[in-house]
């Protein structure tokens, strides 16, 4: 007897030290409850689980950025639409290139802040100036390609660029030239809570935990759908799945592809796929031999069986590459298939090349970070044995083989790169991997039409005109097989059955919108 | 107190020395630590040159290791633990929370499997090689076979999303604690119940117990008053080891609950290379293993009178 009262004494002790915790729970009050707000799916309320959590203090510089466009607080000055392909005006309503080196954005005329304070054209200059003059200014917006802002009247931003650049828009469509309102820059750092111009304001924050937001009633684009959010920032992907799954949140981002399956036999639940602007690839250094040999590259590219890379590494959540760019994307070459896995045509060129099978041997890197390199290393290595490629693969780090990487010391690397990661135009990927002195260019390729092209591509203000030139130049690189581009990654999204208006945007910057809804029926 | 300055003694010279070596973690590990912080900032791998080289002067990178080593020894001892990289504010806030997290998580799972270990190991060494002593012992040493990242998503599966009883994520209340308690009390539950068990099974095979039973006591008195007691030693013991342990093991439940503890503060930081943020999060995990393993050399002292003896005449 007297055992069991030490245990109830444990048990009690375990229960109020419970109890005695919730104060220590950063919890606010408006949480919207499980379900979303009215514990269902409805009442105008919705709870999101993302991917990235704030880690930098919302300062704009950084990734952070994106969460805040995602969760609808944080605007731009223009918006790239990723379905079109085009800039559309968003705090800016129109943009003209003045001078070569001199863009003029006219700016919304009625638009305030959450906090009150009313967007103007010094209020825009002296935030993005400030962005000039951070500790390490985004790549979209460095004092490298942009000189600066200044307010000319009124209505009118003028950009200034050290040399003519016809992308400029783009750069203001990058989310790290989001605007908030002068109070949110603070000495400590950025607080976005009630200083930015979006259709949700965020109340309150609980660090790496979520961030509520209530609608912004005063928003310049009229009253979002939803009265209430609730962002939750989940790293683990099968943490956001279960998420929707159980409906404690009606939109999960960047769902794992284990978890599509079970999530795609639930009747309740919705998933999307989008083409992301990341291409994984298996990276030749064609600075030294057998790589400089063109042959040979090509020889592994027909090996490669990329259906069956798709379908068993990714789980059927990326598509066999046509090249850098996936097929959907405004500079895509027309009408380019994957390469088809052919041995015999493999084992003629290997032959052409003047290697007999099993005299070639190299080495192919891998790194921990993608964990489905792993295995992607070891199907990569079966496919070539068959063409007599005898691969040893290494694996570590991205630290760890980074040196080799841009040192040229090495022969094969499997490689996952997003071609937008600065503005909304692949010139700045084309151009760091690429070209001659490309800072990135860990192929070591260097061909001077290519560069030419890319100098021609800089300077071109019609994006048509310039698209075409990426699409001639993706083409080069595939026919050449350069790079043995693999897949094109996707992005999965879920969401209740019950939410509408959801677009899953493949460049991760929106997700919270105006229209997005959850409907009660 | 010959003994207590003892342990202080050695608490410090531990804590010096594991100093140096969570201070040498960083750089013993390959790539430039300049890069690293960039690269994680930019979540790209193509590097600006110069920003490399700013945040490298910025952040002393540049100086002699055993300069940046006395420099950082000598502002942690002030409780200066410098800024976060990634963050760019002072670390000692997002320790405090986090650990404040963790201290909760782990105590709570721990007292709930004392909760539950201590009878059934008690009720094991009672009723030694009958069924019950059998079910006890197979059932709880199976929960060590299962690791915490196979337990959190089953329970997860059994309880968040077939019976929708408990949230699958989050730190929110209450109701958040229970799946990442259970998951982590599950092998601490196994142990404890072993321990018990023959701990138990000793002191009643014990002279002094059969004594006891021979001067007229009951049973049951001669468990509470002598059993239990004597048998306490050595899972408080295994309490302290478990809590030092699980104070910065506690990384897996902590990233698959969304808990922001000190395991997602230490995950985050590794992932991010924010390097000052991580020396800080092991210096204190270390710190407090250290004291909660002197703390309970003290409480075995006072449990246990002989071992105070012994302590005394040495």
């Amino acid at each position: 007897m007297r055992t069991l009262k030490l245990s109830s004494a444990l048990a009690m002790a375990a229960f109020l030290s419970l109890l005695s915790a919730c104060g220590s729970f950063q919890t606010d009050s408006s949480q919207p409850a499980k379900g979303g707000g009215s514990g269902g799916d409805g009442g105008g309320q919705a709870v999101i689980s993302l991917q990235f959590t704030p880690r930098a203090n919302f300062a704009l510089e950084t990734d952070d950025a994106f969460v805040l466009t995602q969760v609808g607080c944080l605007e731009t000055l223009v918006k790239y639409d990723d379905a079109t392909g085009k800039l559309e005006p968003l705090l800016a309503t129109s943009w003209t290139q003045s001078k070569p080196t001199e863009w003029d954005f006219r700016i919304r005329d009625n638009v305030t802040f959450q906090d009150g304070t009313k967007l103007t054209p010094d209020t825009i200059a002296s935030a993005l100036e400030r962005m000039l003059k951070v500790e390490v200014p985004p790549r979209p917006f460095t004092p490298d390609v942009i000189s600066s802002v200044t307010a000319v009247d009124a209505s009118t931003v003028r950009v200034t660029t050290p040399t003519p650049s016809a992308l400029v828009p783009y750069r203001l469509a990058a989310v790290n030239t989001g605007i908030l309102a002068p109070a949110a820059y603070t000495k400590s750092g950025v607080d976005p809570l009630r200083h930015c111009t979006g259709p949700f304001t965020p109340v309150s924050v609980t660090a790496k935990q979520s961030m509520t937001l209530e609608r912004n009633d005063k928003y310049w684009g009229g009253k979002a759908a939803l009265t209430k959010v609730e962002a939750r920032f989940l790293p683990e992907g099968a943490t956001r799945a279960t998420q929707v799954q159980t409906g404690e949140s009606q939109v999960a981002l960047a769902i794992p592809a284990a978890s599509v399956p079970d999530l795609k036999a639930n009747k309740d639940v919705v998933v999307s796929e989008a083409f992301t602007p990341r291409t994984s690839g298996l990276y030749f250094n064609v600075s030294k031999a057998p790589f400089n040999n063109p042959d040979v590259r090509k020889a592994i590219q027909s090996a490669l069986d990329l259906n069956a890379i798709a379908a068993s590494i990714y789980d059927g959540t990326a598509q066999p590459a046509i090249g850098p760019f996936a097929p959907d994307e405004a500079w895509a070459p027309k009408s380019v298939k994957p390469v088809s896995a052919d041995l015999t045509r493999a084992a003629d060129l290997l032959k052409r090349s003047g290697h007999a099978p099993g005299s070639l041997k190299v080495t192919l890197l891998a790194y921990t970070e993608r964990p489905e390199f792993a295995d992607l290393a070891a199907i990569i290595q079966d496919q070539l044995e068959k063409i007599g490629i005898k691969v040893t693969v290494r694996t570590s780090d991205y630290a760890a083989i980074e040196p080799a990487l841009l040192g040229g010391d090495y022969d094969l690397s499997l490689l996952s790169r997003n071609h937008l990661t600065d503005i909304a135009d692949p010139i700045g990927f084309l151009t760091a991997d690429y070209t001659c002195k490309g800072t990135y260019n860990i192929s070591h390729y260097c061909d001077p039409s290519f560069d030419a092209k890319i100098k021609t591509a800089n300077a071109e203000s019609d994006a048509k005109a310039r698209y075409a030139i990426y699409a001639e130049l993706a083409k080069r690189l595939q026919d050449e097989a350069v790079t043995a581009f693999l897949v094109h990654e996707q992005t999965v999204a879920a969401r209740r059955s019950t939410v509408k208006g959801f677009v899953d945007d493949p460049l991760a910057r929106y997700a919270v919108t105006k229209d997005l809804s959850v409907n009660n029926g | 107190m010959t003994f207590l300055v003892r342990r202080l003694i050695v608490l410090v010279s531990t804590l010096v020395t594991v100093s140096f070596v969570v201070f040498l973690i960083p750089y013993l590990t390959p790539g430039d630590p300049a890069r690293k912080i960039l690269r994680a900032r930019v979540n790209d791998p193509n590097l600006d040159a110069e920003s490399v080289a700013r945040l490298r002067t910025q952040y002393g990178l540049d100086r002699p290791l055993l300069v940046q080593y006395a420099d950082w020894l000598l502002h942690a001892v002030t409780g200066d633990l410098g800024i976060s990289y990634t963050a760019r504010s002072p670390i000692p806030p997002m320790i405090v929370g986090a650990i404040q997290v963790t201290v909760l998580l782990t105590a709570a799972a721990l007292i709930f499997a004392l909760a539950i270990a201590l009878p059934l190991g008690s009720i094991a060494a009672m009723k030694r090689g009958r069924p019950t002593d059998t079910v006890i012992t197979t059932v709880t040493q199976g929960f060590v076979a299962i690791p915490e990242y196979w337990m959190a998503p089953l329970l997860v599966l059994a309880f968040a999303v077939h019976l929708r009883v408990l949230p699958s994520a989050g730190w929110t209340g209450v109701a958040s604690m229970v799946l990442p308690c259970l998951t982590l009390a599950m092998r601490p539950i196994s142990y404890f119940t072993q321990v018990t068990r023959a701990s138990m099974a000793d002191v009643l095979d014990s002279p002094h117990i059969i004594g006891s039973r021979a001067r007229g006591l009951s049973y049951r008195q001669t468990i509470w008053r002598h059993g239990i007691r004597n048998a306490l030693i050595p899972v408080v013991t295994l309490f302290s080891v478990w809590l030092g342990g699980l104070l910065g093991g506690s990384v897996v439940v902590e990233v698959i609950f969304g808990i922001p503890g000190m395991g997602r503060l230490v995950y985050d930081a590794v992932l991010n290379s924010d390097i000052p943020v991580l020396q800080a999060a092991i210096m204190c995990i270390v710190t407090l293993t250290v004291a909660i393993s002197t703390v309970t050399d003290v409480v075995y002292t006072v449990i246990n009178p002989t071992v105070r003896s012994a302590n005394v005449s040495s």
